[in-house]
């Protein structure tokens, strides 16, 4: 890649983010070997893209939007409405407060189509503007929100009978 | 959307915990995408020639034309020293392990070392360790142009020395010869061949019989303007070069002259046994042999502008004696410096040593790693000490 200075400042960006992107990665994939090979993958380019990067900010934004993008593209060649994986056996014990609606919710978000659920979780998990949800997925604003809605209109029909509770716990209203 | 939303997300996020981080599996396959993407931007210009020259057993590959321009790691100079099997580089430090280093140079893509027990010359480049011939063994010394990827040695074998130069970036080798170099009856050992210098297109071979100039482009060679013993060039750099007039007595006059190639014009004279120029020739440090014979010596380094050809006043009170590690540019140079113990004129085992950076500037050093080894020296030959820079050689005790 770059000199000795720049792959020092990969490793330690490659570091100290690797959690985070891999968390990103897995809210994605819904799995953990599919998130797994998604970070390796994102943080392969990044790591050949690293000189004209520069700036660790612009290499997250860059490693989130290779996620994204290689998510999808793996998830078209595989078809979408193939099998899906499910790696949804949490590492961790729930605890009580853990609801019905939540495991209803995560089911279904992981039914939605790449692009939908990419932008739901960047919107509503990494906190990102529609700007910012449109630069990484590389689409206008306004496919941003309309995708998002699309995604919430979908997780209600499927929650049938069960959406308004949901829905109301959840202040999914538009 | 809102709480339910994020919390679900959130929550499964978290329980997730991250696997490994594989950065060898990361760096490796990135490298391999880099490389490959020059493979095709050079193809079909790169040109390797080999021509097997009249003198029999000497092949040289010419460079041919300059492959298009590729970023290598370790093009920085840092501070740098390395203990056993930790190669210290700034901030960060490589492992060479299970390999004890003995004697080390940097280059564009790494460092090139050899290890203790004559066991070969190897190159460490941060990711991995290759191996690359059986290099000069452990009395060996290793030399590296001042920028770039060439590195050179010469490998001693029953009948004739050869001169190699390798290049790192290329995993091959430049030249390798025996010019001037077949063992005759009774060779005195004290002039063993060495590699001068590597600036520019050129290696400078210092052989038993004088110094030859070897063009690396061309593979064509030349004997240097005068014979000379090989150790009579105590550096050449930027096509100026330091002669000793008395290589054979460590101990008598020291006095360099400063001249310039082609024309060998003088340029100047300076005080000293010892030189170092810096990259561009500008400045010139020199110092004196030690008398104990710790070899580089530690010496009181003398600074000197040979552009006006005049010393300056550089001075650091807390080490009088340094000894040479590297330039890192054309105005700052590294050194360990031997701390200052008012009561002792010479050093003693245990006397702490200081990793500097110093400016021909400020015309003082700063202290970049405090204590970072000690000055001391194995009991048994090689006695070697327990630190050495990159300076191609290990730092030696003669007396035992």
């Amino acid at each position: 890649m770059a000199d000795g200075k720049d792959s020092s400042a990969f490793v330690e960006f490659a570091t100290a983010r690797h959690g985070a992107l891999y968390r990103y990665a897995y809210l994605l994939a819904g799995d953990r070997g599919l998130a797994d090979d998604l970070v390796q993958e994102a943080l392969t380019k990044t790591y050949v893209a690293w000189r004209k990067l520069r700036d660790p900010a612009n290499a997250e934004a860059y490693t989130r939007k290779v996620i994204t993008n290689v998510a999808i593209t793996w998830w078209r060649r595989k078809s979408w409405h193939a099998e899906q994986p499910r790696d949804d056996v949490p590492e961790q014990p729930s605890d009580a407060e853990d609801s019905t609606a939540r495991l209803w919710l995560w089911e279904e978000l992981r039914r939605l189509p790449p692009r939908q659920r990419a932008a739901v979780v960047l919107r509503y998990y990494e906190d990102l503007t529609e700007a910012q949800t449109a630069e990484i997925l590389g689409c206008s604003i306004g496919t941003v929100k309309s995708q998002v809605s699309d995604a919430l209109k979908k997780l209600r029909a499927r929650l049938g009978a069960d959406a308004d509770l949901i829905m109301d716990k959840a202040g999914m209203t538009e | 959307m809102t709480d339910l939303l994020k919390d679900t997300l959130t929550q499964h996020a978290n329980l997730t915990e991250p696997p490994g981080l594989d950065l060898d599996s990361i760096i490796s396959t990135g490298d391999r995408r880099i490389r490959r993407r020059r493979a095709v931007v050079v193809l079909g210009t790169a040109m390797v020639t080999l021509a097997v020259l009249a003198t029999g057993l000497t092949v040289a590959k010419t460079l041919g034309p300059d492959p298009a321009p590729v970023a290598l790691p370790f093009t920085e100079r840092r501070a740098t020293y390395a203990i056993g099997s930790d190669i210290h580089y700034g901030r960060d430090v490589i492992s060479i392990a299970p390999n004890k280093l003995n004697a080390f140079v940097q280059t564009d893509a790494g460092f090139v070392f050899t290890t203790t027990g004559d066991g070969g010359i190897f190159l460490a480049d941060g990711k991995q360790v290759r191996r690359l011939g059986d290099g000069p063994g452990e009395l060996g010394e290793l030399t590296a142009a001042t920028r770039g990827n060439l590195v050179g040695w010469v490998e001693g074998f029953n009948d004739r020395y050869e001169s190699v130069v390798y290049d790192v970036a290329a995993r091959r080798e430049l030249v390798r010869t025996e010019l001037g170099n077949k063992v005759p009856p009774n060779v005195s050992l004290a002039t063993a061949p060495r590699v001068i210098a590597i600036d520019g297109d050129d290696a400078y071979f210092g052989t038993l019989k004088g110094v030859y100039r070897w063009n690396l482009k061309t593979g064509q060679s030349q004997p240097f303007i005068e014979p000379l013993d090989p150790r009579a060039i105590r550096a050449l750099t930027a096509d100026r070069y330091l002669l000793d007039a008395h290589p054979e007595n460590p101990t008598g006059p020291a006095l360099l002259t400063l001249k310039d190639l082609p024309g060998n014009n003088v340029k100047g004279t300076y005080p000293g046994k010892q030189a170092y120029l810096s990259p561009s020739a500008k400045y010139l440090l020199t110092g004196a042999n030690d008398p104990q014979r710790i070899t580089p010596p530690p010496t009181d380094l003398k600074l000197f502008d040979t552009t006006a050809g005049k010393q300056l006043p550089f001075y650091d009170p807390d080490h009088p004696r340094l000894i040479f590690s590297q330039w890192l540019t054309d105005n700052t140079f590294t050194a360990a410096g031997v701390r200052l113990i008012p009561q002792l004129i010479d050093p003693v085992p245990g006397i702490p040593v200081d990793l500097l950076t110093c400016s021909t500037n400020t015309l003082t050093c700063q202290v970049t790693t405090p204590a970072f080894s000690t000055l001391t020296f194995t009991t048994t030959p090689p006695r070697t000490a327990p630190f050495t820079l990159p300076i191609g050689t290990p730092i030696r005790w003669l007396y035992g």
